[in-house]
């Protein structure tokens, strides 16, 4: 989930939250596991999902699971087949910031969608996924 | 022990707890109380903003309630806005239509257009806490002048992030804007931005940051608001002088030297601040110079040449006793000194004058009693 500008995170600190985002991220999971690092509990409450909280999302070794990185990104998305990015369309301070460049590198974009979020005029989801 | 002096204990000790007791509970008034100093900012060096004291706000949230409220300062003798404190809530948002603001001309406020501005328009009048989380629109009191820059690149990101945080929870956020200004400056150098949530004690949302009053491309007189392109040469205001060239300074001891001052040599990395400031703005913002290398003056001295005079820098500030730290003692000392039950030396003068008011009071052993129990920086 990025700010304008490519922004994840401040001081530790997802950018921003919508409770609709994290309804359609869990839409997308289904059935699977979602995994997320301990602090994003809260941005789910009330949100029916399979989360799975782990300190380090990154290194989760759960086959076919959606992982959530709101706080920081990884360098390296090898590891995953398909990528979905939210962009907040808005303006917002960021000290952590995610590297689109990461994607032009074995993904290309299937999907792109809008949908008005809870607190957002307007949130795009994109889907990625490994050629 | 006579009763005269068992009554003269008495007294202090309990003058002492009267002293001491709103010293441990009471919030800052202001961040500079609780230890900011324009003197810690760096340089602008691209960034819109620089995150100071760790990114945490100096206030705490153990005494506001969580009710919405906001305050205004009021504008000093100058004219120029205060910091200005909010609990800012759905209920303090507007909901209505923004009015307009043109008949507000802030301190330095000048109309200027550039090509290489966004807008053309040099200056904004910006707003300490932004219309879209209070409401407050022609307010004075709420009101600076302010680059495009620092309006757009600087706090709006900032009252986006609040007022979405607020409008997806609808919990409250505690909000200060401080503008500052150096000296009789009529254009402020930028503001200290401060926010934390309530209702989750921070864990949603926290920032402290100074964003600068800047324009990428323009250099800015600060005393007027005058301006011109950069590449047109230095703008017009105080020559440069004695001590305009970069300093040092020690984040413990709030003496500030020259690069070269052996004194730097031998300071802890993690006290070493490095300011562009000239030394006049450094002693306007309460650092003493040192010395050794006095900075102060058209050119340093060489080593062997110190002036004879009390080296006041190589005490301790807050240091009353002189035993190389600040404890509650010094606090308790400077109390003693501030009612006349002691008289200091020049040196433990220049020491625990903490508020550089060229006094030693009261004020002053509260300032110390905070940096002795951790408080303060």
């Amino acid at each position: 989930m990025i700010g304008n500008g490519g922004g994840v995170s401040l001081f530790g600190r997802p950018v921003s939250r919508d409770i609709f985002v994290f309804e359609d991220l869990a839409a997308l999971a289904g059935e699977r596991e979602l995994i997320a690092r301990p602090g994003a509990a809260a941005l789910f409450s009330g949100v029916r999902a399979r989360l799975t909280l782990l300190p380090d999302p990154e290194k989760a070794e759960i086959p076919d699971a959606f992982v959530l990185f709101d706080a920081a990104v990884p360098a390296d998305l090898g590891r995953f087949d398909r990528v979905t990015l939210y962009r907040w369309n808005r303006d917002y301070p960021a000290d952590v910031f995610f590297d689109e460049k990461a994607l032009t590198a074995g993904f290309t974009k299937t999907e792109t969608s809008e949908f008005p979020g809870n607190s957002h005029p307007r949130v795009t989801r994109e889907i990625y996924e490994r050629v | 022990m006579n009763v005269y002096k068992i009554k003269r204990r008495i007294f202090t000790f309990l003058l002492s707890v009267l002293l001491l007791l709103p010293l441990l509970s009471a919030v800052p008034a202001s961040a500079a109380e609780a230890g900011f100093s324009y003197g810690l900012i760096p340089a602008y060096a691209g960034s819109p903003f620089a995150p100071v004291n760790g990114g945490e706000p100096y206030f705490s949230l153990s005494d506001y309630s969580g009710e919405a409220f906001e305050d205004y300062g009021e504008l000093d003798a100058l004219g120029r806005c205060a910091a200005v404190t909010a609990c800012l809530g759905v209920e303090t948002m507007p909901t209505g239509k923004r009015g307009e603001i043109g008949s507000v001309k802030p301190t330095g406020w000048q109309t200027v257009k550039y090509d290489v501005v966004e807008g053309k328009y040099l200056y904004n009048r910006c707003h300490l806490i932004g219309w879209q989380l209070s409401a407050e629109n022609a307010n004075r009191r709420n009101l600076i002048t302010g680059t495009r820059y620092l309006n757009t690149a600087g706090m709006l990101p900032f009252e986006n992030m609040t007022a979405d945080y607020i409008k997806e929870t609808g919990g409250h956020v505690l909000y200060r804007v401080t503008p500052v200004f150096l000296g009789d400056d009529l254009l402020a150098r930028g503001v200290l931005m401060e926010a934390e949530s309530v209702e989750d004690g921070g864990e949603g949302l926290s920032f402290c940051v100074f964003c600068y009053n800047v324009q990428p491309g323009i250099d800015i007189d600060y005393a007027t608001g005058e301006s011109r392109l950069a590449e047109e040469g230095p703008v017009p205001g105080p020559e440069p002088g004695p001590g305009k060239a970069a300093h040092i300074i020690n984040a413990n001891t709030g003496v500030f030297h020259l690069p070269d001052c052996a004194s730097v040599q031998a300071m802890k990395e993690k006290n070493k601040q490095e300011t562009d400031l000239d030394a006049a703005s450094l002693i306007e913002a309460g650092y003493k110079p040192c010395s050794r290398c006095r900075p102060d003056l058209a050119a340093p001295q060489s080593p062997g040449e110190n002036e004879p005079q009390p080296p006041a820098s190589a005490r301790l500030r807050g240091d009353a006793d002189g035993d190389g730290a600040v404890t509650a003692a010094d606090a308790r000392l400077t109390l003693r000194a501030a009612v006349g039950l002691e008289t200091y030396s020049g040196e433990q003068s220049a020491a625990c004058d903490m508020d550089g008011d060229s006094a030693v009071t009261a004020a002053d052993a509260r300032l110390i009693l905070r940096l002795a129990v951790g408080i303060a920086a």
